[in-house]
């Protein structure tokens, strides 16, 4: 390596963040050039200064009980909305699995009131009768598939609102 | 100082002692941390409330089992930049700025200031003068000790673009440290 490249990478070096192979490659250099090492001095130096500068000095406890009841103020008028539950058993398993068992029941429902409706139409006009009963077995039908409708997009809405809550 | 896996269960299954004692222990760094991006004692009051009030509110997601803080350091960081942002919008140009005549690197200040405390003095002053893109990086590798992993992860920076801003940021204090006029 030369001592461009080990120059460029000395900084690297004291921060711990080369790369097995390059950190070998770089301390070999240095072994053998008093210059690089030197500048590696320079370099370590810059960094003792610049820790000593910046570091955290301590927090005044005065400033710290503020800052903390500030903090704790904050988050209990932010409670209603951070308390909302997020996605839980309840909209994850127990919704889904009832809008879900509520589709396969309205199926059966919606299938079999069908069928029977059907047969009761052929029934009933054979008979030359007013089908009333027919008519009540298909609203029944049609108010079976909008409730079944209706849950599943009541869980989808249900699982909507609570994803994301919590940023 | 980070804070032990017992204390964020507790916090994480709603224990407020718990969070007072997360709060106490790493309030101080996000405090300095913000205070050294912006430059400004009641910005950096508002990033601690974010900050915590941030964290407490995504406390069922975090993993006890995880560090906490690198990821509120990641968190005050961003509160920071963001902070910055709206604070001087018209700055933000002067946030991208570059040292100056990069194929000549200027000497080390070590050299030319031997008084350690004049030294201090001087960079703590050139320190607060410099752009905050490059002050953020450096605060958080050599205040808060942080790898370049930990603050590309806090400043959502590619680990190249970390190891560039603290090169730059090293090179530009370098040129304003060596063109003051010292007393020795």
């Amino acid at each position: 390596m030369s001592c461009k490249n080990v120059r460029e990478n000395l900084e690297l070096l004291d921060d711990g963040e080369l790369s097995p192979h390059d950190e070998t490659e770089v301390l070999t250099h240095l072994a053998e050039c008093r210059e690089c090492a030197s500048a590696l001095e320079s370099i370590r130096a810059e960094h003792r200064d610049l820790t000593a500068a910046l570091a955290v000095p301590d927090l005044p406890e005065e400033k710290l009980r503020l800052l903390e009841k500030r903090t704790l103020e904050a988050i209990a008028s932010a409670a209603p909305a951070q308390t909302v539950p997020g996605p839980s058993l309840v909209s994850n398993v127990v919704v889904p699995l009832v809008a879900c068992i509520a589709a396969v029941v309205g199926t059966i429902v919606v299938g079999w009131n069908a069928h029977s409706a059907k047969a009761r139409l052929s029934e009933a006009l054979a008979a030359g009768r007013n089908p009333t009963e027919m008519t009540l077995i298909i609203l029944v039908a049609v108010s079976t598939t909008v409730l079944v409708l209706a849950a599943g997009h009541l869980s989808s809405a249900w699982n909507r609102a609570n994803k994301g809550v919590i940023r | 100082m980070e804070i032990g896996e017992s204390t964020i269960k507790r916090w994480v299954q709603g224990d407020d002692d718990a969070f007072r004692e997360i709060f106490r222990t790493l309030c101080r760094e996000v405090y300095w941390l913000a205070l050294k991006i912006l430059q400004n004692d009641a910005a950096a009051e508002d990033v601690v409330q974010e900050t915590f009030l941030r964290i407490h509110g995504m406390r069922r997601r975090v993993d006890p089992s995880r560090p906490l803080r690198p990821l509120l350091l990641r968190i005050a960081g961003n509160c920071a930049i963001d902070s910055l942002r709206r604070l001087r919008p018209e700055r933000e140009e002067a946030l991208e700025e570059e040292p100056e005549d990069r194929t000549n690197p200027h000497g080390s200040w070590v050299d030319r200031i031997s008084n350690q405390d004049e030294r201090q003095e001087h960079l703590r002053k050139k320190l607060a003068t410099l752009p905050a893109i490059y002050r953020g990086v450096l605060v958080l590798r050599y205040a808060h000790e942080l790898s370049y992993k930990e603050i590309a992860a806090a400043l959502q920076l590619s680990l190249p673009a970390v190891a560039l801003r603290l090169k730059r940021g090293k090179e530009l204090l370098r040129q304003r440290m060596t063109s003051m006029e010292v007393r020795n």
